[in-house]
């Protein structure tokens, strides 16, 4: 056994040396060389059988004095307006009657086109053919020209994409309307339009052995916590997988508890709460292909803020942060209730209620338990049916749920309304805390079953335990149950009321940034003094 | 360290207005009547006095030695063998008053909310649950108990408020008609509960800033004890001379609060904080339990010894007492004194000696 380990190691220690000099190889390889011909069979060897990477030839000038070259691109990526008229035409037209550029040879060609002909904004010198196979497919356009081992990389992008426009998911009455798209760049320009700032940070890299898809880290220099940018860039550059898709697939290597049920990264399709979030010192991943920005660290008490909170008057929000609250509590725990109340504690409903509620079970097959859970599927069955069907199918959907599913099933007695109604106002209330909307329905099922299993102790057994393992959760490093349960009694003002604007100074502590002071020193607005 | 969590000194004050409070209600106001009849609320301000002198003694001891437990630091003080068995005298005591709590609670449950369920399925569930709290560690345990604790007071709050209309304060009267004596042997039987902060003795090192835990302590016992008048007066207002006959005087006190016949039955309002103040006392023995041991034995990581001991307890709680009443004959007799000495004495001694040896070196 022991030999055959050392006769592996000493195997595995042949093979590393062997690496070596292949790799070298390789790299001496990657290099260009100064024949258009050679390079060209190269690339035309790396692309073969793909239809859609167009090779250009041309020479660069008219007739007896012209240089031969060869633009490469991608069919659709590029804006094809921009090739022919800032480079095609450049090159072999206007360099001939403009006379911008010397075509003897006797200068440095490249840096001449670069500098003189070429009226593209963005380009750049390549020698490494990977880096131009990179580019190629990334939507770049390359100009190779014959005698020279170098290439120019000019950015001319452009491809059909959707448009900016208002976000689905997360509506607001006040406030703005624009939401992501699935193109990286439009969404951090439209960040960039928030944050004017030179310490709003880009970090850009690739992710995916074959997706390649940029992600891009953002941030606010001086306000972020450093260490949670820092142990960021080290999950994501230890993220090793074919493809990432979309963001929930960064979502899952970076997590901190996987196994846990409530997520510890948020997300939003809104530049405007990327733009909040980054303030209050956090820090957003946008990924290439998806309109769905991560933010992180995600806490607990983000699931009853909403931007809408920050652009109306304080109040009315305090109190809607109330109703959202109540909603999350009778989303997780109405059924439950209902059925400790019905098969437990009786006590519990005053007398009046529950002999109401007897009337309406006389006669129902099913025990309380059963009924709430078959109600409880049906009305999980309606709301996946809603959100993947067919738009055309949509209105029997709600017909089917609504008449048949809820009315003809109480009136054929066989199950009762209030179980109906318990599911419905159930269901309702989820829809106001949407972005924990998973962790909520397994939470609804688990307190359900305990509810059957012991009534009101088996629910507070279970509460305990939710407790405890939300207790324990982290993100990055910041405690999930932050500021409710850590002691900081200045971060409250956002949580439990929503004090005005001017009051709040300070940034939220928990995120541990630096720089806390939110505001000038104005303090309360007031009018001024007539005199 | 066998623990790296830290707790906020605002953490440990709702542990502690937590850990004594949770059972005070349960038991004590009856056990209380008595004795001291209706000025069984005075006997909470001897209690206060008393209170603050443990805290007192506690903190000073546990400052002299802020990175250890009094199991660490008695070893040093008192010497190897002896330290040794001062060490497991706690972890006796800690799991004999946790299997204490645990059957005070499966007799509550049993007798006032689900009369046909074995009782072990009560102790079984709650140690289950504080198992997984003490091996999440005392951090979260502090968090636990800090989103229970403003459920706990506004629960326990409001219930006097609503029964404030049903309150007849000539049952408060005449004040001191036995003279002092009674007050005095009321407050005796309280004793053990102000000794409970001798949990500070083991929760010291995990402090964020230890230097400030005997304000802490001071605070926690005065609100106690404010929390604990305002109790037992409601009760005592409320009941009058049936206070003595109620098992769980503040459930009865639930059970009759109506407000305009909307706001009634509040027993599964109690039933929710006695579960989570309950909860957090018993995790808190729990893990002073298991931490005295793995110090007691010297061992890196006390997690494989939670459900051992969880174990141990629920297995005593059940086969230490026949029934309730002997239990409760055993709070208000035969425990006090062994109690008292391990919560109060020992410590008394331990700073005695550990003043003298400092003052000969």
């Amino acid at each position: 056994m022991v030999k055959r380990l050392l006769q592996k190691t000493r195997l595995l220690g042949k093979n590393s040396k062997n690496v070596l000099p292949v790799s070298l190889e390789q790299t001496e390889s990657k290099k260009l060389s100064k024949s258009l011909e050679k390079n060209l069979i190269k690339l035309k060897e790396t692309f073969s059988g793909n239809s859609d990477v167009i090779f250009r030839e041309f020479n660069i000038g008219v007739h007896n004095e012209c240089v031969p070259a060869v633009i490469i691109f991608i069919d659709g990526m590029v804006n094809i307006n921009i090739v022919n008229e800032n480079i095609i035409k450049a090159l072999m037209v206007d360099v001939r009657i403009a006379e911008s550029i010397p075509l003897n040879g006797k200068k440095d060609l490249i840096a001449e086109i670069e500098k003189y002909a070429l009226s593209a904004a963005d380009s750049k010198e390549v020698n490494n053919s990977e880096e131009i196979i990179e580019g190629i497919l990334s939507g770049d356009t390359i100009l190779l020209v014959d005698g020279y081992d170098v290439s120019l990389k000019i950015s001319a992008r452009g491809w059909e994409s959707r448009g900016v426009t208002e976000s689905n998911t997360e509506a607001v009455v006040r406030g703005p309307r624009e939401g992501y798209t699935e193109t990286l760049r439009t969404n951090t320009v439209l960040l960039r339009r928030k944050i004017k700032s030179k310490d709003l940070i880009f970090e850009g890299m690739k992710i995916g052995r074959f997706t390649k898809t940029d992600v891009c880290i953002a941030y606010i220099r001086g306000i972020a916590n450093e260490k949670i940018v820092d142990e960021l860039k080290k999950r994501l550059s230890k993220i090793d997988i074919d493809g990432i898709l979309e963001s929930g697939y960064i979502e899952a290597f970076i997590e901190d508890s996987p196994f846990s049920i409530f997520p510890t990264i948020g997300n939003t399709e809104k530049p405007d709460i990327t733009a909040a979030k980054l303030l209050e010192g956090r820090v957003a991943i946008f990924t290439d292909g998806t309109p769905i920005v991560l933010t992180l660290p995600y806490l607990f008490v983000e699931t009853i803020q909403n931007s809408e909170d920050y652009y109306s008057r304080p109040w009315h929000i305090t109190f809607i942060r109330w109703i959202r609250f109540s909603a999350l509590i009778s989303t997780v725990f109405l059924p439950a209730i209902y059925i400790a109340g019905q098969s437990y504690h009786h006590e519990m409903i005053p007398t009046s209620l529950l002999i109401t509620m007897a009337a309406a079970r006389e006669g129902i097959p099913f025990p309380v338990l059963v009924e709430i859970i078959i109600m409880a599927i049906i009305f999980e069955v309606l709301r996946e049916a809603g959100v993947r069907m067919p738009k055309p199918v949509g209105q029997a959907v709600s017909i089917v749920g609504a008449l048949v599913l809820g009315e003809a099933a109480v009136s054929a007695g066989i199950v009762s309304a209030p179980a109906v109604i318990v599911i419905a106002f159930t269901g309702i209330s989820g829809f106001l805390i949407y972005s924990q909307n998973d962790s909520i329905t397994i939470m609804r099922f688990f307190f359900i079953f305990l509810a059957g299993f012991a009534g009101l102790f088996g629910i507070l057994l279970g509460v305990i335990f939710v407790l405890i393992h939300m207790a324990g959760l982290r993100s990055f490093g910041v405690p999930y149950l932050a500021p409710i349960a850590t002691g900081t009694v200045g971060d409250l003002k956002d949580v439990v009321i929503r004090v005005p604007l001017w009051m709040m100074r300070n940034r939220p502590s928990m995120m541990g940034s630096k720089n806390i002071e939110r505001l000038g020193a104005q303090g309360m607005p007031k009018p001024p003094k007539d005199e | 360290m066998l623990e790296d969590g830290k707790i906020s000194n605002k953490q440990i004050i709702f542990l502690i207005i937590t850990i004594i409070t949770s059972t005070t209600i349960l038991l004590f106001p009856s056990l209380v009547y008595k004795e001291a009849k209706q000025d069984s609320w005075m006997t909470l301000f001897f209690l206060m006095v008393f209170g603050i002198i443990v805290v007192y003694i506690i903190t000073t001891l546990g400052l002299m030695f802020k990175d250890k437990t009094i199991i660490q630091y008695s070893e040093i003080i008192v010497g190897k063998v002896l330290g040794k068995i001062l060490g497991i005298i706690y972890f006796v005591f800690f799991i004999h008053i946790n299997a204490f709590i645990i059957r005070e609670f499966s007799e509550l449950l049993l007798s006032s909310f689900y009369p046909e369920t074995p009782m072990l399925f009560f102790a079984i569930g709650i140690i289950i649950a504080s198992t997984y709290a003490v091996r999440s560690g005392i951090e979260v345990i502090g968090r636990v108990s800090e989103v229970l604790f403003p459920i706990f007071i506004i629960v326990i709050s409001g219930i006097v408020i609503l029964a404030f209309k049903d309150m007849n304060f000539n049952n408060l009267i005449p004040i001191l008609a036995n003279g002092w004596a009674p007050v005095l042997k009321g407050t005796y039987y309280e004793f053990l509960l102000i000794g409970e902060t001798i949990v500070l003795a083991m929760l010291i090192p995990y402090l964020n800033i230890p230097q400030k835990v005997r304000k802490s302590g001071i605070i926690s016992i005065v609100s106690t004890c404010l929390l604990g008048i305002l109790i037992l007066g409601g009760i005592i207002a409320v009941f009058g001379e049936q206070t003595g006959y109620l098992r769980y005087p503040f459930l009865a006190v639930a059970r009759y609060v109506s407000v305009a016949g909307i706001v009634e039955r509040m027993d599964p309002l109690i039933m929710i904080i006695w579960i989570g103040g309950v909860f957090v006392k018993i995790s808190v023995f729990h893990y002073c339990a298991v931490l005295a041991l793995a110090q007691w034995l010297n061992i890196k990581d006390y997690r494989p010894l939670v459900l051992p001991v969880g174990g141990i307890m629920v297995v005593l709680s059940v086969i230490l007492w026949e029934n309730i009443a002997i239990l409760s004959e055993q709070l208000t007799g035969i425990v006090i004194i062994p109690y008292l000495t391990i919560q109060v004495g020992i410590p008394v001694l331990l700073l005695i000696i550990a003043k003298l040896r400092k003052k000969e070196r």
